[in-house]
């Protein structure tokens, strides 16, 4: 199947007054239609910027130092502001973290969701009236006709957060960007969000890119996982692939911490020692060497590649090649 | 590639985190970002350099502020008179640079008064809180309301017009938009788990308003100084402009725009001088206050 | 909101009565006597003005008296201008002031607001920088220098305006001018502020995730939430030109409230200056309310939850 959307050796860098910010440095990967894909990493290792890069909604302090990101064709780093506003919500869409902020609070649900209806459907008032209730009863919010009329304030987070799902659908877009959507919502509101996504992706078809630093949501939604670290891929491949064959020390580490229904309890949570490196000075060789257990000689010195270890399966550590001792291959599934 | 490559690396781990960057401190940061605001630093200068003429500008000159000279009344600027002379042949520059001295102590008066008041005054509000702060905050809803304009104008017209009356009627008012920042302030700091800590382990009052929040509410307050003070100048030039200032032959940027005013059509410099160095006092005040702003607001900080 | 407004009020009705009764105190412990040339009028003569204008009788009485006459919107006479009645001589007025007032605010809103959302959409280039440095000066300039300026180079020097009095429209250009700089500095960069921190906010992202051109977010979405709070410093603004009408009004010779004050206190005209105090706060107070009332009606965040937000 040709993939919908590829990213190619992209560079995405901030300025600040301190010097460039390598935010992003290199990624590669490629998102199929209809399929969910989760980019997964701590906060700063470059996800939200990845996916403002796509949407080219990044700050004016940022710019796309290179890469391209090919869309049916088009190469979106390429694109004017017009052809892309056309793009916009209508291929691509996306949804934002906090539902609290990301709705202008002086104008109705109304005419926030009707503004995308009549720029991209070209409907007149009335239709875009009805379907915009069609919409909101679609993201399960009950008395639509009502909705319509009430500013953002009057609506609860996980509300709000619905009527950004029905926003982002009112183009009928082919890929959903959906950043870190349940991060600012109650825990039983982050599932039923998760659900509505994931229901409304298989009606409607499009494919699901969806950025979390929850592993948890990742192993009930996602298809395929990629793991970021210091704006770089470190692991990339199925759900499956990812979570019972973990290649990658630190995709090994964010298993670790998390909480685990077997768990015993005098076992404690392991979290990952140290902090990431600081992408003004990105290190030259492997970004995770300090926080590393495994660290060897080599992961100081040069980067490690990132190589198949299997057609879905890719993973940037020294760990497997084949001068390195193979003592951790056993850790994954020891551990249960 | 070798085989040793291959080989773990010893290290203990605590002491391996490297800080590549230099950790900048917030007032160092703040230094920085002053320094490097092109408009700031010409506030500075000219701030430092109109304080240097209006304390030591006399001595340039041999002339002072007040002896009358009717031999040479309404000068032009000259090598003895460098800003010429006024209608009672007083040279201008000795007055000019008195009344910039005259009018920065009373904006440096009145301001250093709204600073104690308003410190005091919101600093017990936002701290007690409670039925404290409700019936404080009745009182600066009342004064808040009452144009400052107006209170100013009648204090004047009641006390004699002199240095300390006029700083004493601009801080009856001026005080409270400072209390509601320090207010504001400590409300925010209060709840933190700093303050909450020192508390716990038996930290008197004095002592956490001193050394916890006071500090933490300098930012705020020094923004608020350096608008405070050219909103000081101009009040004061308001008020003498408008007849309540300084009586001759004390003279201060205001009286001195005042005078000039009387004879500007014959001799427009003697409007000139004191009108451009008031214009340059609150340009420099104004300037340095919107470096400091963007320097100090941790909100700007990006 | 009619909580909200009531409450307004009465602290209105409150400080208004703290003002009156303390500027009628003040003004009659003022030291002298209101009565010029007072040495030279025979007792009799004397005696008899005192009692004209009720100054013999117990001050307590004097202060009954006249908060009577307030509610009958009488203020008084004027000591200066032989015993003119004070309302009417605001009445009189107040027009002049109410024109130039308010011509300069709408001048200042209009070349403010525009500066500011140019500045605010061009953050760094020239135009941000021209209308930063003018609003920079703007707010350095002293109205009474600028005033100056204004009427001997603009009036005098080259005679395109009339450089004082009243009588034409052309009469009322300078004196608006002069007033709205203040304006022009205070708006443009509260509006740059205000536009540069909503085109920062998360729902600008979510306007343009949806495919909106940049000047539909702008407007759409930017210059609304950006001037909804700008509203809030047309009450400052307000008083900003009332205090400047004073001076200004002196400078240019306009026949109006502020001129007026200044004239009084310059001649002691005590029960003029009682008088003069007293609409001047009733009036800044009455435009600070319903600027905050305009606020609230128009920010449905208040309008629809009856709360002040944040």
């Amino acid at each position: 199947m040709t993939p919908l959307l590829t990213v190619n050796n992209l560079h995405v860098s901030f300025h600040s007054y301190q010097g460039e910010i390598q935010a992003v440095r290199g990624i590669h990967f490629a998102v199929k239609p209809g399929e969910t894909l989760a980019i997964v990493g701590e906060s700063g290792c470059g996800k939200s910027v990845t996916a403002q890069t796509i949407m080219r909604l990044l700050p004016s302090t940022a710019k796309i130092v290179q890469g391209e990101i090919r869309y049916e064709q088009q190469d979106l780093t390429q694109l004017t502001e017009v052809k892309m506003e056309s793009i916009r919500g209508s291929q691509i869409a996306m949804i934002f973290q906090d539902p609290m902020t990301s709705l202008n609070p002086t104008m109705t649900i109304g005419q926030q969701l009707m503004e995308g209806l009549r720029k991209h459907l070209h409907l007149n008032k009335r239709l875009a009236k009805k379907r915009a209730e069609e919409l909101l009863s679609l993201v399960g919010i009950s008395n639509p006709h009502l909705r319509l009329k009430q500013y953002p304030h009057q609506l609860s987070g996980g509300m709000r957060q619905r009527v950004m799902i029905a926003i982002a659908l009112a183009g009928d877009p082919k890929l959903l960007i959906a950043d870190e959507p349940t991060t600012a919502l109650d825990v039983t509101i982050q599932a039923q969000i998760m659900e509505l996504l994931k229901s409304i992706q298989e009606k409607m078809g499009m494919a699901l890119l969806l950025i979390t630093h929850d592993l948890g949501i990742v192993a009930e939604v996602a298809d395929r996982v990629m793991v970021m670290y210091a704006g770089k891929i470190v692991e990339h491949g199925t759900v499956d692939e990812l979570f019972q064959h973990t290649k990658h020390p630190y995709t090994w580490g964010l298993l670790r911490s998390l909480p685990q229904l077997k768990q015993s309890r005098e076992e404690s949570l392991v979290a990952i020692p140290g902090s990431p490196p600081d992408l003004l000075h990105p290190p030259k060789a492997c970004p995770y060497v300090n926080r590393c257990l495994q660290a060897m000689v080599i992961c100081d010195q040069t980067p490690p590649e990132l190589t198949a270890c299997s057609s879905t399966h890719q993973v940037a550590c020294w760990l497997e090649h084949p001068m390195a001792s193979k003592e951790h291959e056993n850790r994954a599934g020891g551990d249960e | 590639m070798e085989k040793e490559s291959f080989q773990p690396i010893q290290r203990n781990f605590l002491s391996y985190q490297r800080l590549e960057r230099k950790q900048v401190g917030f007032w160092q940061d703040a230094w920085y970002r002053f320094r490097s605001n092109k408009g700031a630093l010409l506030g500075a200068i000219f701030i430092i350099c109109i304080m240097f003429f209006a304390f030591f500008g006399s001595s340039f000159s041999q002339y002072d502020y007040y002896s009358q000279n009717l031999l040479e009344v309404d000068q032009g600027d000259s090598a003895q008179h460098y800003f010429g002379t006024d209608s009672l042949g007083r040279d201008l520059w000795a007055r000019t640079w008195y009344g910039a001295k005259i009018s920065l102590l009373i904006a440096f008066l009145a301001v250093a008064l709204d600073v104690l008041i308003g410190v005091t005054f919101g600093g017990i509000s936002g701290y007690f809180g409670g039925r404290v702060d409700d019936t404080m905050q009745r009182v600066i809803e009342i004064l808040y309301s009452i144009p400052n304009l107006i209170v100013i104008i009648l204090m004047l017209m009641w006390l004699e017009p002199g240095i300390i009356p006029i700083a004493v009627a601009l801080s009856i008012t001026g005080w409270v938009p400072m209390a509601r920042i320090v207010r504001a302030q400590v409300l925010k700091l209060k709840s933190q788990e700093f303050v909450l800590a020192a508390r716990s382990l038996g930290a008197s009052h004095r002592r956490i308003f001193i050394r916890h929040l006071l500090p933490n509410t300098v930012g705020p307050i020094i923004i608020s100084v350096s608008f405070s003070i050219p909103s000081a100048i101009f009040f004061e030039a308001f008020l003498s402009f408008i007849g309540l200032g300084l009586r001759p032959p004390q003279a201060s940027l205001g009286v001195l725009v005042n005078e000039g005013y009387r004879y500007l059509q014959l001799y427009p410099h003697q409007l000139l001088w004191p009108a451009l160095l008031i214009s340059l006092i609150m340009l420099g005040f104004n300037l340095m206050g919107d470096g400091l702003r963007d320097a100090l607001d941790p909100k700007m900080k990006r | 909101m009619t909580f909200y407004i009531l409450r307004r009020l009465i602290l209105m009705m409150v400080t208004l009565l703290l003002i009156i009764t303390a500027t009628f105190f003040l003004v009659h412990s003022l030291p002298g006597t209101p009565l010029k040339n007072e040495e030279k009028l025979p007792p009799e003569i004397r005696d008899q003005i005192l009692h004209e204008y009720g100054l013999d009788q117990p001050l307590y009485v004097q202060y009954f008296r006249f908060m009577g006459g307030l509610f009958k919107a009488d203020l008084g006479k004027s000591l200066m201008y032989d015993g003119r009645d004070i309302s009417q001589m605001l009445k009189e007025r107040f027009f002049a002031s109410a024109f130039i007032g308010f011509q300069g605010i709408l001048i200042g809103l209009i070349i403010g607001g525009g500066l500011g959302i140019l500045s605010a959409l061009y953050q760094g280039r020239w135009i941000d920088n021209f209308a930063t440095s003018t609003s920079v000066l703007g707010v350095s300039i002293p109205s009474f220098v600028l005033a100056g300026l204004l009427s001997f180079w603009v009036g005098v020097k080259w005679g395109i305006l009339p450089p004082a009095l009243w009588g034409s429209y052309a009469h009322t250009i300078m004196p608006s001018l002069s007033l709205s700089v203040a304006v022009i500095a205070q708006f443009s960069r509260y509006v740059r502020t205000e536009l540069v921190e909503v085109l920062n906010q998360d729902y600008i992202k979510t306007a343009r995730a949806k495919g909106l051109s940049k000047a539909a977010v702008i407007w759409r979405h930017g210059l609304r939430n950006a001037l909804i709070p700008a509203v809030t410093v047309l009450g400052p603004l307000t008083v900003n030109i009332l205090t400047g009408s004073l001076v200004v009004e002196k400078i240019f010779g306009v026949p109006g409230m502020g001129a007026l004050f200044v004239d009084s206190i310059i001649n002691n005209d005590y029960t003029a200056v009682l008088g003069t105090t007293i609409f001047y706060s009733l009036l800044i107070m009455i435009s600070v309310l319903l600027i905050d009332i305009l606020y609230g009606w128009i920010d449905p965040r208040i309008r629809v939850a009856g709360r002040r937000g944040e």
